[in-house]
């Protein structure tokens, strides 16, 4: 396919706006990701703020929301509504956004060999559809009753009855309504995924010499794409309890406040099973491709070879399997059947084995490497020591007994935050401080980004990890305050720490998002492959144009990881380079 | 080369950094020692997972931190590609690792906790209690000296009987309705059905280890002892509305005599 | 051990399947998924309170002979076109030549029927006094079907697609989805009828 007769030069709007590059796709993608994390980051803070100095006054938030924050005081239900935002605007419009659709759509085609998606239309629509999702989220902020409050699993019957909370009124529903169109783009996008990776590969470019982000990606959309449509099942079953009078998920005989309610015989518990079938699922689609992205940059920036590619491969298809079938393991005090329960721990603590060899393959990357220790390292060796700990705590988790007392409570917000929230940020982090030279075609300033790296993982370690033991000391989730509690007045010193660590991790985020404005208009020049990788995207220049490559199409000869094996000057080698290249024996 | 010494300097020391600070807030203890009987197998599970954990994650750590000293400062890797074979061997180590830590915690100090909990006594050898939840408070009942629960009804609730026992009924006329405490007598085995009224909650008794969603439509079943006396907070794990953080109760351990006494006080009044 | 990186370059795409099926065979599995978890909650639903099965409206056998009707006609649609231009490395460039227009006619108007079968059904129910909230058998369905419906909609969309555009894997891929919504529907009607 010649690029010049597909990708000729286009207008302003059709090149940044409305355009079918995958690259331009997924860098607005990205953009949007930056927006709402802005969003979720705020409602974070906002959070900790109240948790720390419980009833504290925000004068300026009064100010700028007379109704939401009246003389800056924090409602109860307001609290609701901000975590349970936060946690979707993060779970679905952050981290799935940049690492899944915005990695996903910049590296998928660029590090396969291909000059663009399979259907590049298909792409550039599901990005405008995944715009409506994100304003449908944020309006329902001002609807009537404000956000949805139910948290970021939506339990009915608080979900489907509207006098439950004020969140149950209009703000559900654009709760389900945005989640509908997350569903629809994310479905799109997934296709188009999997099509580009099973027939658009270069020549050469067989599915074991993929690098492992692609690997990652490709695994992420399957997932996806099986355990979205329970979500959707369970979401038009609720908006029809919700508009429509139907009873499945509100049982017979209900009151609140004295008022009966007047549903009869449906059974809370599905809508449970249905949401975490995707639920658990969905983690899998978030930290994947953050563990892929980080093998790539602890292999390039420790110039190795990745140690156990094909086992990796084959842990992450395990991994991908049975996480679709331990989603009971939310559910141990569900009141659903406690064999069942069993049955779901046994399985659970089966993926630790994977799991644990994928974190066993990190490590051993680094052993006998030369390691350049860059922004991007960093990260990358941050979302290692996360994985680990994090991966810890699901130990703790997925095993019935010990769940009993952690369930619902800080430890699990200290968990969760770790995995689908450390791992997945610091990989994302990792991947723009990687890929921005071929981006932009400049740098993104070190210096700066070191200093990102300190605040972000002190701060990380100082939230989270503490969090750990707030909840191992008996701290429930979604309190908006613990003033009731004697018992847990001890731990209030421990809240104001994780509120600190919280401002120290904003503060790092703001230094990032002044090194990304810096840098994009003065950062070093980066040359086409200014980090000796191996990739297909690093022949392209930087940034590439419309089609990827300015010479002929790519051809494959070797796998990704060829690295730490050859002497003399150059110590790898490109996944194009011929057989001149011969490798070293080791 | 560029090298980074000062960088290597700072994450090999944070590396080492991070079990230490785990362990100094694992030390910390703020929540009592458990007052149950099973209470304690919960913990034991938890400190097995711990300790597991926690060797396993300073041995990580360690490792992570010679390896950033040590592979910072070399020119250039000094180790290629290596045998497929190896690098299965090498797998048998997480693999055995976790089998052992995980599935073996389970197995061995995991289930008979959790069949403690959750099979049923003979009948007649536990103290049954019923818990009724509602958007924020905890209604508590005692079938009273024939040991069956009246009907009940939203019309026949009152600011003293939450639950709406209907008096009428015979089954009802001894029942006992308790609003926020839930006395006990310790040593006993006691039963708790929990219905909800609207939404789902979750009874948490911290200092018991004992945590169980209840959910309308369904009445649910835990069981535990109590092996302390004394008063304890309840609480409530699953969000069910604006005053969930301030659904509070009281467990009220007493001892088996006081128990029957207080009882007999409570159905004069 | 000696690390053999180097291959020559082969041609990797043994895939025997183009684009336009993988999307197809990836739209089906969600589609599966998606009737799938309405039957699973169809099954836990009926073990709860307040299930009273509704006898269901007789129409809806003449509508499943309707849908069959269109699924055959479809077929031999697909089976008399005849196509002129071949495979181009990725893209199945081949066009439809010998339009089967009639038998295309034929399969639409056979499925815009079925579609007002289906619409006389829910009439019927509605004038027995059984509405969507009426019983949780009624709510699904109402829902059921509708869902159904749409993505025949949706399947008509496309066969409109594979009409304008003469598309040889456009015109294939409609009838593939056409015969996977035929079992979707005798799964739905089995469902609904006998589970
Ligand atoms: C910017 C740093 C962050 C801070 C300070 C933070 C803090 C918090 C806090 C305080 C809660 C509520 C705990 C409670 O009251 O129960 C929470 C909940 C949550 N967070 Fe974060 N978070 C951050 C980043 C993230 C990220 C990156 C994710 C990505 C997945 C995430 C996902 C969630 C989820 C899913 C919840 C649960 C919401 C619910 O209970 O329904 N958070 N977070
Ligand atoms: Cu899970
Ligand atoms: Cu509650």
């Amino acid at each position: 396919m010649s690029n010049h007769e597909q990708h000729a030069p286009l207008g302003f709007w059709r090149k940044y706006v409305f355009s079918l590059d995958h690259k331009v796709i997924g860098l607005q993608y990205i953009g949007m990701a930056v927006v709402m994390a802005l969003l979720g980051s705020g409602l974070a803070m906002i959070m900790r703020i109240q948790l720390a100095w419980p009833g504290a006054k925000l004068s300026w938030l009064g100010k700028l929301f007379p109704n939401a924050f009246p003389e800056g005081l924090l409602a109860p239900e307001h609290y609701l509504s901000i975590i349970t935002m936060h946690g979707t605007v993060m779970v679905f419009f952050v981290i799935s956004l940049a690492l899944v659709s915005g990695f996903g759509n910049y590296l998928i085609p660029i590090q396969i060999g291909a000059r663009d998606m399979a259907y590049p239309f298909l792409n550039a629509l599901s990005f405008w559809v995944m715009v409506p999702a994100c304003l449908v989220m944020i309006a329902s902020f001002f609807v009537e009753g404000g956000a949805a409050a139910s948290g970021w699993t939506a339990y009915p019957p608080l979900s489907a009855l509207k006098n439950a909370v004020p969140g149950s009124q209009w703000g559900q529903t654009l709760w389900l309504l945005a989640m509908a169109l997350f569903i629809v783009s994310f479905t799109m996008g997934g296709l188009n995924y999997v099509t580009t990776v099973l027939n658009l590969r270069a020549k050469g470019m067989s599915l074991m010499r993929m690098p492992l982000t692609i690997w990652t990606m490709f695994i992420a959309a399957i997932i996806g794409l099986v355990s979205f449509p329970p979500l959707t099942a369970a979401a038009i079953m609720l908006l029809f309890d919700r508009h429509g009078g139907t009873s499945f998920f509100v049982p017979a005989g209900l009151s609140i406040a004295g008022k009966p309610v007047m549903h009869d015989g449906g059974t809370p518990l599905l809508w449970q099973h249905l949401f975490w079938f995707l639920g658990h699922p969905e983690v899998y689609v978030l930290i994947l491709p953050g563990l892929g992205i980080t093998f790539e940059i602890l292999a390039t920036h420790a110039r190795k070879t990745v140690f156990g590619y094909k086992m990796i491969v084959w842990c992450l298809i395990v991994i991908a399997v049975l996480g679709c079938v331990v989603w009971g393991h939310h559910m141990f005090v569900s009141g659903m059947n406690p064999w069942l329960g069993e049955f779901f721990t046994i399985g659970t603590l089966i993926i630790t084995i994977p799991s644990a060899i994928i974190g066993l393959c990190m490590l051993a990357t680094l052993y006998g490497g030369s390691l350049r220790l860059n922004a991007a390292l960093l990260f990358a060796l941050g979302t290692l020591a996360l994985f680990g700990t994090g991966g810890f705590g699901g130990v703790f988790l997925g095993n019935a007994t010990s769940d009993i007392f952690l369930h619902d409570s800080y430890f699990v917000v200290g968990h969760f935050h770790f995995m689908i929230g450390g791992v997945t940020l610091f990989a994302t982090l990792a991947g723009l401080y990687h890929w921005f030279p071929k981006m932009f075609g400049r740098h993104l300033n070190e210096g700066l980004g070191k200093i990102h790296f300190w605040l972000s993982i002190l701060g990380f370690y100082g939230m989270f990890l503490t969090m750990h033991f707030v909840g191992i000391n008996g701290a429930p989730r979604r309190y908006y305050d613990f003033k009731a509690y004697k018992m847990l007045e001890g731990l209030q010193t421990y809240h104001l720490c994780i509120t600190i660590s919280a401002f120290t991790f904003a503060v790092a985020s703001i230094i990032f998002l002044l090194n990304v404005t810096w840098s994009l208009w003065r950062g070093k020049k980066a040359e086409r492959n200014p980090w000796d990788a191996t990739t297909l995207e690093w022949v392209a220049p930087s940034p590439p144009p419309h089609g990827n490559w300015d010479g002929p199409d790519p051809v494959v000869h070797r796998w990704p990881y060829d690295l730490s094996t050859h002497a003399g000057a150059k110590d790898f080698a490109m996944q194009t380079e011929g057989p001149d290249k011969a490798p070293v024996t080791s | 080369m560029k090298r980074s010494p000062i960088t290597a300097l700072l994450l090999t020391v944070f590396s080492l950094l991070v079990p230490v600070y785990g362990y100094f807030l694992w030390s910390k203890k703020i929540l009592p020692a458990p007052a149950s009987l099973h209470g304690t197998g919960i913990d034991a599970m938890i400190k097995y997972s711990m300790v597991c954990t926690g060797l396993m994650l300073l041995a990580g750590h360690v490792v992570l931190a010679v390896f950033i000293w040590k592979y910072s400062r070399q020119d250039r890797a000094t180790i290629g590609r290596v045998a497929g074979k190896t690098e299965w061997r090498w797998a048998l180590l997480p693999l055995i690792l976790m089998t052992v830590v995980a599935e073996g915690g389970v197995l061995v100090i995991g289930l008979p906790v959790w069949k403690q909990l959750h099979v049923t006594g003979k009948p007649g050898e536990a103290v049954v209690i019923e818990v009724v939840a509602q958007q924020f408070q905890w209604s508590f009942r005692y079938p009273g000296p024939d040991g069956k629960f009246g009907e009940t009804g939203l019309k026949y609730a009152t600011d003293y009987d939450l639950i709406g026992v209907n008096r009428k009924d015979p089954a009802g006329k001894d029942d006992l309705v308790q609003t926020a405490v839930l006395t006990v007598p310790a040593g006993k085995l006691i039963h708790l059905k929990m219905k909800s009224k609207d939404v789902i909650h979750s009874l948490f008794l911290p200092v018991q280890r004992v945590k169980q969603d209840v959910v309308p439509g369904m009445v649910i079943s835990t069981m535990f002892t109590p092996t302390k006396t004394g008063k304890y907070d309840i609480l409530c794990t699953e969000l069910c509305g604006l005053g969930h953080y301030k659904m509070r109760g009281v467990l009220n351990v007493l001892e088996p005599a006081a128990y029957e006494e207080w009882l007999k006080e409570e159905a004069e009044e | 051990m000696a690390a053999t990186y180097f291959e020559p370059a082969r041609e990797v795409r043994a895939l025997p399947v183009s684009n336009s099926q993988i999307v197809l065979y990836g739209v089906l599995a969600t589609v599966t998924m998606l009737f799938a978890a309405f039957a699973s909650a169809y099954m836990v639903r009926q073990g709860s309170g307040g299930w009273q099965p509704v006898a269901l409206p007789g129409v809806l056998w003449l509508n499943t002979l309707l849908l069959a009707g269109s699924s055959a006609t479809i077929e031999l649609a697909r089976r008399q076109s005849r196509t002129v231009g071949g495979t181009d490395g990725l893209a199945n460039r081949a066009r439809l030549d010998a339009a089967p227009t009639r038998w295309l006619i034929g399969s639409n108007l056979l499925a815009f029927a079925f579609l007002a079968g289906q619409l006389l059904s829910w009439q019927q129910l509605a004038a027995a006094g059984i509405y969507l909230p009426t019983n949780p058998h009624a709510s699904f369905f109402y829902i059921m079907t509708g869902l159904h419906g749409l993505h025949l909609l949706g399947g008509l969309v496309l066969l409109a697609v594979a009409w304008i555009t003469r598309r040889e894997t456009t015109m294939s891929c409609a009838a593939t989805y056409w015969h996977f919504l035929g079992l979707v529907w005798l799964g739905v009607l089995a469902l609904l009828k006998y589970a």
